[in-house]
């Protein structure tokens, strides 16, 4: 009998939509950390409480519905239970296994292949209420004496059952280590138990000849029949970076492997089973034996209200009408909401701003780092907190109500011949306000690979950032030629180039390139119930605060870095010497003013030339910077495109933020600080002429560049949130290169061929 | 392999018809899957609606719904019952 320690690792486990999170959170409040298994796109949540005296330290896992290697979610969940992912390795000392009470037989595969591997469990009972209204009486005493496992019965949303989950908790506990040990094998029908000792006493010899801390259970046995592949991969990725054995080590270890799991299936064959599907049907048939006389009907079932509610959120017609409003209400609200926060918070950006300038204190190196460095890059970050937490709000309500099931039952179609899912729709649709969130939100996406492709292709997406841009190039090149419905429909066809280039992407990456295997698109659909503001709360925050955390250091350091790029080297002296005209002009006018102070046309005249003086210095600055110089170098790689120089110098700046060229260009046209309006800008774009004095800027030039900017990668916090989102490198890296390639390309051939017909 | 003349498949299944499943295909990664969700032989499922779209269908299967591409359903053969017998 284990003596119970002060501090014992439990591991929290469920099939999906079975109040899971709730009690995760209900347990454990505040004192919860999220954040990713190491390199892997799945989410680590690890809480804290405690129960009597013992500290409980609780792994909340992924929902699942079965234990494989195949996919990413169930290979962490198997490594947690098996100790490969917990501090000193070792096993969970208990597993807290979540059964929704109204969805019983399915709820109990899952715990069988958890009893296999023999690690002490408790069981808690959820969905008592919904178990109720379906007309269902659970004797739950009963299940738990046959399962041999303490079953707690919860509402998970009621406050006073939580209590109550935390008084009984110890004895239950208590109970289950009590019971460690127990052979769960006499729950299955008698030929299987001998199979499975048989077949484990097998696997038990190849690893005890390794000399390996691992050692298999009965999962293992079916695991390696069912899946052999993924098995012997993930064994193998295991011997390499857990227990550092030599290629050759094992090499010989996996063949030994194979040879037993030949034997295991031979011997299959003694037993009068074939296929792997038995240890499905064989792990069912002990679950209705363990069942019989557990549930009883006390009513004839009557509709319940998700059955009513379906009706019209799933109906052909409806169902999508009422889809596509939620939808505009979720994208009208981030702007309508965000869209004054962020305001609010770039004012206060440029009150701190103004406020270390005027206080003259600072020399000006240290002035301008502060202000276009440190201040300017807290508020990149900072103004995506409104969208975020807007979009994970509704992102959470529509999720935890068991709609986002439905949403994504609609949208599959449209989506499924690329390789995505239902569940990429939201992601991909919130991404049109910005990527960062969006990206964030492909949590809801349970299939690795298509999360992956659906965080690649997300950035595609035209996003708010890019709408100055096309405001501005639109509305000096293509309205006042072509008239406002033209301008109308090239804003329109602007925005679709990125979702149809997403669509094909999507297409080549999931059908061509990744090579994790697929998994069928399998979506439940739970009952509907009212969204637990607990639950809603913490996703958000936990939202907000990864991305302040993680995604934030990187957008800050780079917009430091950016901001010594443009800044540096700044020559004074060459600067005043390239405007010596315009300097001793307004010398003259000065010290005409001293002869006659009143006159206030001249006062007027002597402010427009230091204005005008002070844009064209700062022209000079820029051009001569790092950064210019790089646009300046790099002018011939976007000729092609019909670029010019400055052109270039504000496309290069652009890179960590797209809006961002709007007011380089203003600088460099020297009218200042400029945006998408600016009437100076305007007509100093048109004016621009080439050295045989035709215009520099065309409309096709004008939709040339707008085509490089809906198709590239110009935001440094997008790749930030992709490489949190990941966990890797590589994936911010192949998104910035295909996406500045595709962009590229594609202006190429617009212009190019453009320039044959117009 | 015993394809009766009353076993169809549960993506051509009328919809709101009981029907109890009898051979299966083919194994896979993603049959094997369907099936530890409950789509096992001689248990009951019944296809309740499709998606605008036409694809995925919704089902329901050991007492709960879920919802799966059409293309995977055609490999689950059944035979239609003349009494609901879910509980």
């Amino acid at each position: 009998m284990k003596v119970l320690s002060k501090n014992i690792t439990v591991a929290l486990i469920g099939n999906p939509n079975t109040g899971k999170t709730t009690v995760f959170n209900a347990l454990c409040g505040t004192r919860q950390r999220t954040g990713n298994y190491p390199g892997v796109t799945v989410e680590k949540r690890l809480g804290y409480f405690p129960v009597d005296d013992i500290n409980v330290e609780i792994y909340d896992l992924p929902g699942l519905y079965s234990l494989h290697v195949t996919s990413i979610d169930e290979r962490i969940a198997f490594d947690v239970l098996t100790g490969k992912r917990l501090e000193e390795k070792k096993k969970p000392d208990l597993v807290f296994y979540i059964i929704d009470a109204s969805n019983l037989k399915r709820n109990l595969y899952l715990l069988f292949q958890i009893l296999e591997l023999r690690i002490p469990v408790v069981g808690i009972l959820t969905m008592m209420d919904v178990a109720q209204k379906k007309g269902m009486k659970i004797d739950y005493t009963l299940l738990g004496e046959r399962l041999k496992i303490p079953i707690l019965a919860i509402n998970a949303k009621d406050g006073n059952d939580i209590q109550k989950l935390k008084t009984e908790l110890p004895g239950a506990i208590k109970k289950a280590l009590e019971n460690a040990g127990e052979n769960y094998l006499d729950l299955y029908p008698g030929n299987f138990k001998k199979y499975y000792e048989f077949s484990l006493s097998k696997l038990q010899e190849v690893f005890g000849k390794t000399g390996t801390a691992y050692k298999p259970t009965y999962l293992d046995v079916s695991l390696a029949y069912t899946a052999q592949e993924e098995y012997l991969q993930y064994m193998k990725e295991y011997l390499l970076y857990e227990e550092a054995l030599s290629h050759q080590e094992i090499q010989v270890t996996l063949d030994e492997l194979k040879k037993e799991i030949q034997v295991i299936k031979e011997k299959a064959k003694e037993y009068f089973f074939y296929a792997p599907s038995q240890f499905v049907q064989m792990r069912y048939r002990a679950i209705d034996n363990v069942l019989r006389d557990i549930i009883t009907i006390e009513q004839l079932e009557k509709k319940t209200a998700t059955e009513f509610l379906d009706q019209i959120f799933t109906h052909k017609f409806w169902g999508l009408i009422l889809f596509l409003n939620i939808m505009a209400v979720m994208f009208q609200s981030i702007y309508t909401w965000a869209e004054p926060i962020m305001e609010f918070l770039d004012e206060g950006v440029g009150a701190l701003s103004d406020l270390v300038r005027q206080s003259g204190i600072f020399p000006p190196l240290l002035e301008s780092f502060l202000v276009d460095g440190v201040i300017a890059g807290i508020g990149s970050v900072v103004v995506f907190v409104p969208q975020i937490a807007i979009l994970f709000l509704f992102i959470a309500i529509l999720e935890d109500t068991g709609y986002l099931a439905r949403a994504s039952f609609l949208m599959d179609k449209l989506l499924s011949w690329t390789g995505l899912n239902g569940r990429s729709f939201i992601p991909l649709i919130s991404s049109f306000a910005c990527a960062v969130p969006g990206i964030m939100s492909t949590r809801v996406i349970n299939d690795d690979k298509v999360r992956i492709s659906t965080i690649l292709v997300a950035p595609l997406m035209s996003c708010s950032a890019r709408l100055p841009v096309y405001v501005l190039f639109i509305g000096v090149f293509i309205e006042p030629v072509y008239g406002p419905l033209f301008a109308g429909l090239t804003l329109f066809l602007m925005y679709s180039i990125g979702p149809v280039f997403a669509l094909i992407i999507s297409y080549i990456l999931n059908h061509k390139i990744l090579k994790t295997p697929s998994l069928p698109f399998v979506m439940e659909l739970p009952e509907y119930h009212f969204p637990s503001l607990r639950n809603v709360f913490f996703r958000v925050y936990d939202a907000v605060k990864a991305f302040l955390l993680r995604a934030g250091k990187v957008i800050f350091t780079v917009s430091v870095v950016i901001w010594a790029l443009i800044y540096f080297p700044r020559d004074e002296e060459k600067a005043m010497q390239a405007h010596a005209d315009l300097i001793a002009e307004i010398e003259t006018l000065k010290s005409r003013l001293e002869a006659e102070p009143d006159n206030s046309e001249l006062t007027a005249k002597i402010q427009e030339l230091e204005e005008e003086l002070g844009n064209k210095i700062e022209a000079f600055h820029l051009a001569n910077s790092y950064l210019g110089r790089l646009g300046k170098f790099l002018e011939p790689v976007f000729r092609p495109l019909g670029f010019d120089w400055k052109l270039s110098i504000g496309v290069i700046s652009s890179f960590p933020a797209r809006e961002v060229i709007v007011a380089t260009l203003g600088i460099i046209y020297s009218v200042g600080e400029a945006d998408e309006e600016s009437v100076d800008l305007r007509s100093k774009l048109l004016e621009e002429k080439k050295p045989d004095g035709t215009p520099l800027y065309t409309p096709l030039t004008a939709i040339s560049i707008m085509v490089f900017y809906a198709l590239c990668l110009q935001c440094v916090s997008t790749l930030a949130v992709i490489k949190k989102e990941t966990g890797r490198w590589k994936y911010p890296v192949i998104a910035f290169l295909y996406q500045t390639l595709l962009a590229y390309f594609v202006a190429l051939l617009v212009y190019q061929i453009g320039k044959l017909f117009l | 392999m015993n394809t009766g003349q009353n076993y169809i498949t549960i993506d051509k299944l009328e919809f709101e018809k009981p029907a109890k499943i009898k051979e299966i295909k083919k194994y896979d990664t993603v049959i094997y899957r369907l099936m530890e969700m409950g789509l096992i032989q001689e248990e009951m499922v019944k296809a309740i609606k499709d998606a605008p779209l036409g694809d995925p269908l919704e089902i329901e299967v050991m007492g709960y719904k879920v919802c799966i591409r059409k293309k995977e359903l055609s490999n689950f053969y059944v035979e239609e019952v003349m009494y609901e017998s879910f509980k």
